[in-house]
């Protein structure tokens, strides 16, 4: 049982940072889109803000790993 | 590196201006800069300015595109030729334009009728093919025949009340179909409807069809014929000249195209030049007799500036430089200047704003980090192998100036996806291991995910105290007391608490953890006073960022998987056709997530991790005064 909701924990920090990034990105994806069309100077900094939602599923990556290796 | 920039004034004779000037054109050594005074072009520049969006118009209108293909040897005759430096040449060069475009424009619009007509004659076309068999057996001197447009829905019933309508006016020839018919459905819910009736009954059929809103269909203007038949032939004429016609026109721009697209886009680079060595002339300063130019020089190209000047107008010109004040750094332009091996990568700095002149040039610690991290992404020797085929072909492309630089950093990357494969024992995937029984160097990264981490992070805490140290380089050299503390007490806390963290772990003697708690002291202090609360906000921004190299691990272990799993699908369908499309179709897909998550991943880390700590933009970029040489693009 311990381990089961080990593993249920363990997808769920990387499953919901994965969800919650997905939607920041494709907001900031869309908005950014927009913005290079107009501007296209801006490149660089909208794929910096592309990017940096992604540091949260990274987060939820070690720790994922941490759990899935008390498992092993 | 970003190369020493000089200030250089050069003096000279008001006569002797335009010669200057299409010296220094020459050179194309001279970053010009113009006095911020408002500027009334003169008739000259209009002129030019006009001529040369006439040309422009003229091959866009002949749809040449060819820019890419225009050689330094077509442009260099085209000079030779043309001297627009002489009074009255524009002028004269624009009469001959307009003739030129007179001829054009009649062929063009003649293009464009045509295309309006085809598109008439094709949708008549449809019709004429569909009821030529009907027409055709209908067409006698008793019948009357036309054709009618009407809905689709009400075909039927309109039949219907056209049979009983006839039946009435002739009861007596039973023998005889009085209404004979042929629908063509079309789009939009049209049909095309083809009745014959006895001649005599033509008016009444046209009036109670008229009646139900059907509308009499004709052929295009200019088609039209007496008879229906005539009618569809003339068309189906009409559609063979027309076409024929359009394809004599296609063929007269396409050789007006290869005689002249070339000779116009040389003449558009020569009235651009000349246009700005006008520019150049017209935002000089003219003190009396004398003119002056100033503007910004490498340091390097100095005295050869100098000497050429001297060699063309002797004691004519008079020239002085100085070096740039602290004052001035702000206005001051920044090239950049790195050695051909590392020179690809300053491509990566082009989405990012320029850096200014007395900031740090980051492109040599780029070249060596991002192919380091980006083949330590990938991890495999196969997939290396590949990337360095892909990089060489890139290298040796035309198609984009920006080709040959991504192939060499491709090179770079594809040299350390092959080292990093033989430390985690990686080719395609397990395949190696399982056809040559390779073992990997240091660790199989599918198994041991932790001891891959932890040089992540480790990694991750060279590359970030890399960057603080620069920023406390730069805050020391622009003697900005409040970044280099902030920078430098970013780097010992960071320091302090990896050393903390090592003696937890490794259990070492006592008098480091004192060592480490007067370092984590000293860095404070310095991050209070340098940064006040923002600096230890900045601090633990810098240990998100440390973390942040986790993705280095998370993206390499995610494509091993993929690898293995896509060798896996030999196992389970067995060494067949299906087993084998399906491993290469995984190993492509995991070939094109390598390449194209790991550059941007590496990028990424650069952007946002690295370069926060010391990279300031916000420099302008030195644009020289020079003539357009093959980097010619497209003008915009």
């Amino acid at each position: 049982m311990e381990k089961a909701l080990l593993a249920l924990a363990a997808s769920l920090a990387i499953g919901i940072p994965a969800l919650a990034t997905a939607y920041a990105q494709a907001r900031i994806g869309s908005a950014g889109a927009g913005t290079v069309a107009e501007k296209p100077e801006t490149s660089g900094t909208m794929i910096i803000l592309e990017a940096i939602p992604e540091t949260i599923v990274i987060l939820g990556f070690v720790v994922a790993i941490m759990m899935i290796l008390q498992l092993a | 590196m970003i190369r020493e920039m000089m200030r250089l004034a050069v003096w000279g004779l008001t006569p002797q201006r335009p010669e200057v000037v299409e010296a220094l054109h020459d050179f194309g050594l001279l970053h010009v800069v113009s006095p911020p005074e408002a500027h009334t072009p003169s008739r000259e520049e209009e002129a030019l300015r006009f001529t040369r969006a006439k040309v422009l118009g003229m091959l866009e209108a002949m749809e040449w595109k060819d820019w890419g293909e225009l050689t330094d040897e077509i442009v260099d005759r085209a000079r030779e030729r043309v001297d627009l430096g002489i009074e009255g040449v524009v002028a004269e060069i624009d009469r001959s334009l307009d003739d030129f475009r007179n001829r054009l424009a009649v062929l063009l619009e003649e293009r464009k009728r045509l295309g309006f007509s085809l598109a008439e004659l094709k949708r008549a076309h449809q019709v004429v093919f569909h009821f030529i068999p009907f027409v055709s057996a209908e067409d006698r001197h008793d019948s009357n025949l036309s054709l009618w447009w009407v809905k689709s829905e009400s075909v039927q019933k309109i039949l219907y009340g056209l049979r009983n309508q006839l039946q009435k006016e002739e009861p007596g020839e039973e023998e005889k179909e009085p209404l004979r018919y042929h629908v063509l459905n079309t789009e939009k819910g049209q049909s095309v409807l083809a009745v014959s009736t006895a001649l005599e009954m033509g008016e009444k059929v046209g009036e109670f069809l008229r009646q139900r809103g059907a509308v009499l269909w004709k052929a295009p203007e200019g088609f039209q014929r007496e008879t229906a038949k005539d009618t569809l032939l003339a068309v189906e004429e009409g559609l063979k000249e027309t076409n024929f016609r359009l394809e004599e026109i296609a063929e007269e721009i396409r050789r007006a195209r290869e005689e002249w697209g070339p000779r116009l886009a040389s003449l558009y680079i020569l009235l651009d030049e000349r246009l700005e060595e006008t520019l150049v002339e017209s935002g000089s300063q003219t003190r009396g007799e004398t003119f002056l130019i100033e503007g910004w020089i490498p340091s390097d190209s100095l005295d050869t500036v100098i000497s050429m000047l001297k060699e063309r107008f002797g004691d004519n010109v008079l020239v002085q430089w100085r070096y740039p004040s602290s004052e001035e750094w702000h206005r001051v332009p920044t090239l950049l200047s790195n050695p051909p091996a590392t020179q690809p990568f300053e491509i990566l700095l082009r989405l990012m704003p320029h850096p200014q002149y007395k900031g740090i040039d980051p492109t040599s610690l780029v070249a060596v980090f991002f192919p380091f991290f980006a083949g330590c992404m990938i991890g495999d020797a196969g997939y290396g192998a590949l990337i360095a085929i892909l990089g060489y072909r890139l290298t040796q492309s035309t198609a984009h100036p920006l080709l040959p630089p991504v192939g060499k950093i491709l090179l770079w990357v594809s040299g350390w996806s092959v080292a990093w494969g033989i430390a985690f024992g990686e080719i395609f995937g397990d395949l190696g291991h399982r056809l040559f029984h390779i073992r990997p160097l240091w660790v199989e990264r599918s198994h041991a995910v932790l001891p891959v981490l932890i040089f992540t992070v480790a990694l991750g805490v060279a590359h970030i105290s890399i960057g603080l140290f620069m920023g406390f380089l730069d805050g020391l050299r622009k003697k900005h007391r409040h970044l280099w503390m902030e920078r430098l007490g970013s780097l010992i806390v960071l320091c302090s608490l990896v050393g903390l963290l090592l003696l937890v772990r490794l259990n070492l003697p006592r008098p480091f953890f004192s060592l480490n708690i007067v370092l984590l002291v000293i860095g404070t202090a310095l991050l209070l006073v340098g940064g006040k609360i923002g600096g230890i906000i900045e601090t633990f921004s810098a240990l998100g960022n440390v973390l942040s190299y986790v993705r280095i691990a998370a993206i390499g272990l995610s494509s091993a998987i993929l690898a293995i799993v896509a060798t896996r699908f030999v196992d389970v369908l067995g060494l067949s056709f299906l087993g084998i499309l399906m491993a290469l179709i995984i190993h492509l897909l995991n070939f094109v997530l390598a390449i194209g998550g790991s550059g941007l991943h590496s990028a990424r880390l650069h952007y946002v991790e690295f370069f926060s700590k010391f990279y300031q933009g916000g420099g302008k970029e030195f644009r020289p005064f020079t003539r357009r040489r093959l980097s010619w693009k497209k003008p915009s």
